[in-house]
C-alpha cells in the first residue's frame, strides 16, 4: 500500500509539478517520470532523478 | 485520529496485566517514576503505530521493538505481548478495536476490517508525535537550527522534502560536473584541430577557408559550407590515395584511420610545440588549498567516514529488499532498517557539502593529470614513428600519472589514498620530469628535419589528420552539449523545486510562528503580553527566535528559564499539530511535559488546552500530584488513574482499578498485617495528598516537600469539616432549611467517622506511627481498615469517585465539589441586605 502523503507536500509536489509543465526546456516525459518517482514508495535519489530524467534511450546527440 | 475508550494491556513492557477505561476523555496518570506509566504511553503508541520510540528513536542504540517491547518474562515467546485499544474513529463516526501483538507488530487486527477504517488507521500510524515526552516536546526548542528544520519537518511530516531537496540538489551538482568535464573535452579536442590546419582560430570562416585551400591543392572542388558530418576527403577518389589495400579504397573512412598512424610534418610540429606552450592549469595556490582541506579531512575521521560510508548507505538501500541487511545478513524489521540507513544519510548531509567542495577542488588536478598523460602519449607516439626508440627514464611515466589521478580520484573514498594524496601533493608532482622536455626537444627537432612531402601530399594528410580530430571534435560538442543542456535542465528542476518548497514552507512556517506566540502570550498572560517568535528558514536551517521582554529577538535557550523553555515547546508543538492535522487534532498523548513549568503556568496550560483544543482527547502523565490536581480543577481531564507502586511480577498498582480495600482484605485473610498495614498506609499518604492539595487545607510547611501522612490527612478532614460547615451556615442565609438540615447530619456523621478512625491517636503519637498497625491482631486492624475505609467513601462521589476539591472565586472558597459535580456544597453566603 503506497503511504499516504501529507497534504502540505501535495501542495509543494503540486506546484513544482505546474512549474515542470510551465517550463519549455524540460520535457515533458521526463517531468512525468519524475513526479511519478516523488509519488512513489521508492526512495528518491540522485542516481534515480538522474534515470528519470534522462534515460538513457533519450541520450542522443543535440545539434550544433 | 482516534479517541480512546479502553486500553488493555498484557505482559507488555513493565506491565503484565492492566486495563484503563479512558472513555474517549481527556486523561490524567499520576504515579511516582518507575511505577509504569510510561509504559502505558508505550503501549499506546505501539498499538496505533507499531513502533515504540523509545525503542527505536534517537539514542535507543541495541534496544529493539521485538526484543525489548515484551514483558521481561515473556522475551522468547513476543506473541503474549499484547495490547489492545477500543476506540472511536470521529472522522468516520465508527467505533474501532485494534489488537497488535510484538509477535506481528506490523499486522494489527482491526475490528472492523474495512479499508476506511484501515486507511485512517494508517494516516494515524504516520503521525508517531502524538506521543510525546518532554525531551521530544524541547528538543524543538533547544537545538540546533538545521537539527530543528529536520525535526519539525518531520513533525510535519514533511521530511521528504529535505530529502528531495538533497537528491535534486546531488543530481544537480553531479550533471554540472559531467558537463564541466565534456567542456574540458570539448575544448581539447577544439584545441587539437586547430593544431591538424594550423588555424588561429576555430571560426567557422576559417576551418572552411583551411580546407578549401587544401582540396584546392589536390585539386578537388571546395565544399560550401561545414556541417557536423562533412568528409574533407569525401570526393578524393581513390587514385588520388597511394593506399593498394582494395577495401580500404572503398571506406574513405578507414582510409584516414590508416593515414593518421603517419606522421604529417607540419601537424606534428604543430602538436609539439603546442605541448612545448602549455602551463599548468592549476596554481600553486589552488594546490595549496587543496592541501590544507585534504589535511582537515584527514584530521576528522568521523568526517571521512560519513563521507565514506554514503555511498555504501545509498547503494543498501537499493538492495533493501527482506527483512534483514543486505550486507551481513543480520536479522532486521526491513522499515526499521530502511529508517536507520535514512537517518545515516541525514547525517552525512553536512559531509556531502564538504564532499562537493574537496570535489571542486580536486577534479581540476585530475584534468591536469589526464592533459599530462595525452600529451605524453602523442609525444611517444611521434618518437615511435620518428624511430627515436624508448627512453628509460620516462617508461614509467604513463603509469605513474594513472597512479597520480587514481590517487586524485579515489582521495574521498579511500583513507589510503587520502593519505597518499596528502604526501604527494607537498611534493613538487605535478612537474612532468626533465627527460620529458628533453624528448619533446628530441621529437621537435626530429620532425624538423623530416623531408618535405609534396604540396598535394601535404595537403592530402592534413586533411586526413583534420577529418579525424574534426570528428572527435564534432563528438566531443554533442557530448558537450547534451551534459550542458542535461545540467541545466537537473538545476531547473532542483530550483523549481526549491521554489516550490520554500514558497510554501515559508507560508507553513509564518502561520506556525504566528500560532505560537499566541499560544504562548495566553500561557504566560500579564508577563510577556507582547511575546513574538519567528521561525525563518535560511537553506535547510530553521532559526527560531524569540522576543524576550522587548529587549530584542534570541534564541529561546538565550534568556527565558527552563520552564519557558518547556511552554514554548509545548506551545510550538501545539502549534505544529493544529497546522498540521487542523480538526483532525483529536487525540495527543504528553508524557510528563511540562515538568519545570511553575504552578501558575499549569493552569494557563490547562486552559489553553480546554479553550483550543476541546475536541483532543489528551492523555497526560505526570508524577507530579498537584499538576494532576490542576487538571482536574481545570476541567482539562475528566478522569484519571493514580499509580502508586510497581513490582516486576505484578506491574503497577493503580489506585482507582486497583481495589485497595479487597486486596487488603486479601492481605488480611493471609494474616499478613504487615502487607496489609503497608498498603493502607500508602493508600491513605495518596488520599491525604489528593485531599488536601484540592481542599487547600493548612498544611505545615515542609521546604523539602517531603510529606507524610501526619502532614496530610488530618488537615484534609479538618478542612472537609470546615467547609462542610460552611455549607451548613451559606444554606442557611439563603433560608434553605432542608438542606441545612441535610448537611448538617453530614457533618455529625462524618465527624463520628473521623473519629472512628482514631486518625489523631495514630498520627499524633510519632513514636507509634503506622508501623503499630503490623503488630496487631487481624481483627483489631480490620476494624481500623473499616473505619478509613467509612470514611473515605463517605467523602468521594458515588458517580466519579473523586475526593472534593475547592472552587474559588478569587481568594473567596465559592464551593466544593468532585470532579464531575454531582457532589457539590455551597460556600456563598447570601449576602445581608
Amino acid at each position: 500500500m503506497s503511504t499516504p502523503k501529507s497534504p502540505t507536500i501535495k501542495k509543494i509536489y503540486d506546484d513544482f509539478e505546474v512549474k515542470l509543465k510551465a517550463d519549455e526546456e524540460i520535457d515533458g516525459d521526463a517531468a512525468a517520470r519524475l513526479m511519478a518517482l516523488l509519488n512513489g514508495d521508492q526512495i528518491v535519489t540522485a542516481q534515480k532523478v538522474n534515470e528519470a530524467l534522462f534515460p538513457p534511450s533519450c541520450k542522443s546527440g543535440v545539434g550544433e | 485520529m482516534i479517541k480512546i475508550e479502553k486500553l488493555h494491556i498484557e505482559m507488555f513492557r513493565g506491565i503484565r496485566d492492566l486495563d484503563i477505561e479512558f472513555g474517549k476523555v481527556s486523561f490524567g496518570i499520576r504515579g511516582p517514576n518507575g511505577t509504569g506509566k510510561s509504559g502505558v504511553v508505550d503501549a499506546i503508541e505501539f498499538c496505533l503505530t507499531g513502533d515504540i520510540t523509545r525503542l527505536s528513536g534517537e539514542g535507543s542504540g541495541d534496544l529493539s521493538v521485538a526484543k525489548h517491547g515484551p514483558h521481561v518474562d515473556v522475551v522468547d515467546d513476543p506473541k503474549k505481548a499484547i495490547v489492545t485499544i477500543e476506540g472511536h474513529l470521529p472522522s468516520l463516526g465508527k467505533d474501532v478495536t485494534i489488537t497488535r501483538s510484538i509477535a506481528k507488530h506490523k499486522k494489527p487486527t482491526v475490528e472492523p476490517n474495512e479499508p476506511e477504517v484501515i486507511a485512517a488507521l494508517d494516516a494515524l500510524s504516520g503521525h508517531p508525535e502524538f506521543a510525546l515526552s518532554r525531551r521530544e516536546i524541547v528538543k524543538y526548542i533547544i537545538t540546533a537550527p538545521g537539527q530543528r528544520a529536520r525535526d519539525v519537518q518531520t513533525l510535519l511530516r514533511l521530511d521528504e522534502i529535505g530529502k528531495v531537496r538533497s537528491a535534486l540538489t546531488t543530481a544537480a551538482n553531479k550533471s554540472r560536473e559531467t558537463a564541466r568535464r565534456a567542456a574540458t573535452e570539448l575544448e581539447r579536442a577544439a584545441l587539437s584541430f586547430r593544431q591538424s590546419l594550423n588555424l588561429a582560430d576555430s571560426s567557422k570562416e576559417t576551418r572552411l577557408a583551411a580546407i578549401n585551400e587544401r582540396r584546392k591543392t589536390i585539386g578537388v572542388v571546395e565544399l560550401n559550407e561545414l556541417a557536423q558530418d562533412s568528409k574533407f576527403l569525401e570526393d578524393v577518389k581513390a587514385e588520388e590515395t597511394d593506399d593498394d589495400d582494395s577495401s580500404t579504397k572503398e571506406d574513405p573512412k578507414v582510409k584516414i584511420e590508416t593515414k593518421s598512424t603517419k606522421i604529417v610534418k607540419n601537424v606534428a610540429i604543430a602538436d609539439v610545440e603546442a605541448i612545448k606552450k602549455a602551463t599548468d592549469s592549476t596554481t600553486e595556490d589552488q594546490r595549496a588549498e587543496l592541501l590544507s582541506a585534504l589535511e582537515a579531512l584527514s584530521q576528522s575521521p568521523s568526517t571521512f567516514d560519513v563521507i565514506m560510508q554514503e555511498k555504501l548507505v545509498e547503494m543498501g538501500m537499493e538492495l533493501l529488499v527482506h527483512n534483514s541487511c543486505p550486507l551481513c545478513d543480520k536479522e532486521w524489521d526491513k522499515d526499521a532498517l530502511e529508517k536507520h540507513l535514512q537517518s545515516k544519510l541525514e547525517e552525512a548531509e553536512e559531509g556531502q557539502t564538504l564532499k562537493a567542495e574537496l570535489t571542486g577542488k580536486l577534479l581540476p588536478l585530475i584534468d591536469e593529470i589526464s592533459t599530462k598523460a595525452v600529451d605524453l602519449d602523442r609525444i611517444e607516439e611521434l618518437a615511435a614513428a620518428l624511430g627515436l626508440g624508448t627512453d628509460d627514464a620516462l617508461v614509467n611515466l604513463p603509469d605513474d600519472l594513472t597512479t597520480r589521478k587514481t590517487i586524485l580520484e579515489e582521495t574521498l573514498t579511500n583513507l589510503e589514498a587520502l593519505d597518499l594524496a596528502i604526501e604527494s601533493l607537498k611534493q613538487p608532482w605535478l612537474e612532468m620530469p626533465e627527460a620529458f622536455a628533453l624528448r619533446i626537444e628530441a621529437v621537435s627537432t626530429s620532425l624538423k628535419e623530416l623531408p618535405e612531402a609534396s604540396k598535394e601530399d601535404t595537403a592530402r594528410d592534413e586533411l586526413s589528420v583534420a577529418q579525424e580530430r574534426y570528428d572527435r571534435w564534432v563528438e566531443r560538442y554533442l557530448d558537450s552539449e547534451t551534459a550542458k543542456s542535461e545540467a541545466e535542465v537537473a538545476e531547473a528542476v532542483r530550483d523549481h523545486f526549491n521554489k516550490a518548497s520554500n514558497d510554501v514552507l515559508v507560508g507553513i512556517y509564518d502561520a506556525v510562528a504566528d500560532e505560537f506566540s499566541e499560544f504562548y502570550r495566553r500561557l504566560n498572560k500579564g508577563d510577556e503580553d507582547t511575546f513574538t517568535g519567528k521561525l525563518v528558514q535560511n537553506d535547510a536551517k530553521l532559526n527560531l527566535d524569540v522576543d524576550f521582554y522587548g529587549r530584542g529577538e534570541f534564541p529561546p535557550g538565550a534568556f527565558h528559564s527552563e520552564g519557558h523553555q518547556d511552554g514554548m515547546g509545548l506551545c510550538l508543538y501545539l502549534a505544529l499539530m493544529k497546522h498540521t492535522l487542523g480538526d483532525e487534532f483529536r487525540f495527543a498523548v504528553l508524557d510528563d511535559v511540562l515538568m519545570s513549568v511553575d504552578s501558575g503556568h499549569r493552569r494557563q496550560v490547562c486552559r489553553l488546552l480546554v479553550s483550543e483544543f476541546p475536541e483532543t482527547q489528551f492523555i497526560l502523565t505526570t508524577h507530579d500530584r498537584v499538576w494532576l490536581q490542576y487538571m482536574m480543577t481545570e476541567g482539562l481531564i475528566k478522569g484519571s488513574e493514580m499509580f502508586a507502586g510497581w513490582t516486576v511480577d505484578d506491574g503497577p498498582r493503580v489506585w482507582k482499578k486497583f481495589d485497595v480495600w479487597a486486596d487488603i482484605q486479601a492481605k488480611l485473610d493471609d494474616e499478613n498485617i504487615a502487607e496489609a498495614a503497608a498498603t493502607l498506609r500508602r493508600y491513605l499518604e495518596h488520599v491525604g495528598f489528593v485531599l488536601s492539595d484540592g481542599l487547600k487545607a493548612s498544611v505545615t510547611f515542609r521546604a523539602d516537600g517531603n510529606y507524610t501522612l501526619n502532614d496530610l490527612l488530618p488537615p484534609g478532614f479538618s478542612q472537609a469539616k470546615k467547609d462542610m460547615k460552611a455549607a451548613r451556615t451559606a444554606a442557611q442565609s439563603w433560608g434553605k432549611s432542608e438542606l441545612e438540615q441535610e448537611i448538617g447530619t453530614a457533618v455529625q456523621t462524618f465527624g463520628e467517622l473521623v473519629e472512628a478512625t482514631q486518625a489523631n491517636n495514630w498520627m499524633t503519637n510519632a513514636s507509634v506511627h503506622y508501623n503499630e498497625w503490623a503488630n496487631l491482631e487481624a481483627t483489631e486492624f480490620g476494624e481500623v481498615v473499616q473505619a478509613f475505609r467509612s470514611v473515605i467513601e463517605f467523602l468521594q462521589c458515588g458517580t466519579c469517585e473523586a475526593l472534593p476539591h475547592a472552587v474559588f472565586n478569587g481568594v473567596s472558597r465559592e464551593q466544593i465539589k468532585c470532579t464531575c459535580g454531582e457532589k457539590a456544597f455551597d460556600l456563598t453566603k447570601k449576602k445581608a441586605a
